[in-house]
């Protein structure tokens, strides 16, 4: 079953209000080409599911798609912190749920396994509980100790960004998995996008790196630099001049709709063509 | 011999990794720490980094930006996911998980959630990350940081990350199984904490630095002995180390 489309035609399949679970890592392979086309669309009220985010929660916060996010982290690590996720957060018009990395995971994991939770000692003697509606601690029916629950996280959509797929939905990762799989299986449709598609049996000759099932994806989009500005290992490095100027960007009105109308409200050939070129960015960003 | 306060930072650090352990480390000072006690006295030291890698090897003059970069996982002995990462850190396997924070109050526990109500922050920070995870489940904790008034808080905004929870059997009280917060090391003092109390107290001052100055720079009360010991300061090797690992400054600042 051919299951290539356009990102477009990914976007019409995610209706505002959605729970989108966004794979990738920081500033590693996080499925940015999606992620501009869904800032693109009319699409509001989305509920976004990441474990450590940074320029996706930024870029849809920042362009009014968000309702609430579910997070152990976001920001920039060391370029910085995520200015419309602190603005967002500072003027409460946004629901934010923190989470940890491994409670989001366990989330995820319990959809996947079909129980309403899954039993963690993590975040015990924190703040995250006392905030956190989500989460409620119970005794242990055998031995009686204290754990925490933490809930079912079921996103209805699940974007990810490979280096290699085919059009069957068969995604080959090759540098870090992140909570990738967790997400492509737990979601109700997951879209691929891909650095490149690859016949079948050219996909075969990469058995062990194939870390997403076709069975889970509904669809896959072809897109080279797809990752960008974020890394896409070996592929190429996350891009930190870029995202010095997206910060510079984000922290200014003016220069916020300058850089849409220059980089997101285009297209990805046009994305391309005003970074330079892909050869260019080839040389800068090589591994 | 000079030096800036992150060397030193780096250096302590690495000074309290011993050789055989295995260090669950985040990039910046972490990294840094644990790679420059590779290289002096701890060479069988493990290195682990939440985004998949175990037993790298960070080459100098290339350590990774992120714990998510696959320069992280040079000449690693495994490169599992980030999801195994955190099952052998609950079962047990990790010695030492290396933290920072906004806020650290008396007892060990850590901000790095919000400044303010959580509610309605004035300052939203990036969240817990992998260290709440970090500080449930590695057998030692220490907590690595610039030693400022403005973090050492008798009261933090939020409890992000487990220390020693409060005072006694905190960590216990609350339901975790294992893992304590061994060391505070900052660039004025290295620090532990009472058995008694729970309590933050001086174990040791950096050099330069007094016990005035110590308490100047923390917000809560701090114990010490009348005469604290005096850590030895960074030698020449290791500052070429470290700095080596780290020529464009980017952790060193």
């Amino acid at each position: 079953m051919n299951k290539v489309m356009s990102a477009e035609e990914v976007v019409a399949q995610i209706p505002s209000g959605a729970t989108v679970a966004i794979g990738g890592s920081s500033l590693s392979r996080k499925p940015m080409a999606l992620v501009r086309a869904l800032a693109r669309s009319d699409r509001r009220d989305l509920r976004l599911i990441v474990n450590v985010g940074g320029p996706e929660v930024d870029l849809l916060l920042g362009t009014g798609k968000v309702a609430e996010v579910i997070y152990a982290f976001v920001g920039f690590e060391v370029m910085g912190l995520a200015p419309h996720f602190r603005a967002a957060r500072q003027a409460g018009a946004v629901a934010f749920q923190e989470w940890t990395e491994f409670t989001v995971m366990a989330g995820l994991d319990a959809t996947i396994k079909r129980v309403p939770f899954l039993p963690t000692h993590a975040a015990l003697g924190t703040d995250i509980l006392r905030v956190n509606p989500a989460f409620r601690t119970f005794q242990d029916p055998f031995e009686g100790e204290t754990l925490v629950a933490v809930p079912a996280l079921r996103p209805d959509v699940a974007l990810i960004h490979v280096n290699l797929a085919d059009p069957q939905g068969n995604g080959v990762i090759l540098g870090d998995g992140h909570m990738d799989a967790l997400c492509a299986k737990a979601a109700q449709k997951t879209f691929l996008s891909a650095e490149q598609i690859l016949l079948p049996e050219r996909l075969q000759t990469y058995g062990r790196d194939v870390h997403i099932f076709r069975t889970v994806v509904t669809g896959v989009v072809e897109a080279p630099w797809g990752a960008h500005f974020t890394g896409c290992a070996p592929d190429y490095r996350a891009d930190l001049l870029h995202v010095q100027e997206y910060l510079r960007a984000a922290r200014d009105r003016s220069a916020w709709s300058e850089y849409l109308e220059q980089y997101v409200y285009v297209t990805d050939e046009e994305y391309l063509r005003r970074l330079g070129g892909e050869h260019t960015l080839g040389e800068r960003l090589r591994v | 011999m000079s030096y800036t306060a992150s060397e030193l930072l780096a250096v302590s650090a690495s000074r309290l990794l011993a050789d055989g352990k295995i260090v669950f480390a985040g990039v910046g000072t972490p990294l840094l720490a644990a790679s420059l006690a590779r290289l002096t006295h701890a060479p069988h030291l493990t290195i682990v980094v939440e985004g998949g890698a175990i037993g790298l090897e960070a080459e100098p003059g290339r350590l990774p930006i992120s714990t998510n970069e696959m320069r992280a996982g040079r000449r690693a002995v495994m490169l599992p996911s980030i999801t195994q990462i955190f099952l052998y850190a609950q079962r047990g396997y990790f010695d030492y998980g290396f933290l920072g924070g906004a806020q650290i109050d008396p007892y060990g526990n850590i901000n790095t959630s919000v400044i303010g109500p959580a509610e309605r922050p004035r300052v939203r920070l990036p969240g817990s990350g992998g260290a709440c995870d970090i500080a449930c489940h590695c057998r030692e904790i220490v907590i690595v940081t610039r030693h400022e008034r403005r973090r050492f808080v008798e009261r933090l905004d939020f409890v992000t990350s487990p220390g020693q929870v409060g005072a006694g059997d905190g960590r216990r009280r609350a339901g975790l199984l294992f893992g304590r917060v061994t060391a505070v090391v900052t660039d004025l003092a290295l620090m532990d904490f009472d058995p008694a109390t729970g309590r933050m107290r001086v174990v040791a001052l950096q050099p330069g630095a007094d016990l005035a100055q110590v308490r100047e720079q923390t917000g809560f009360e701090l114990a010490a002995a009348a005469e604290p010991d005096r850590l030895p300061a960074p030698s020449e090797q290791e500052l070429a180390l470290v700095r080596a690992l780290d020529p464009a400054r980017t952790f060193l600042g």
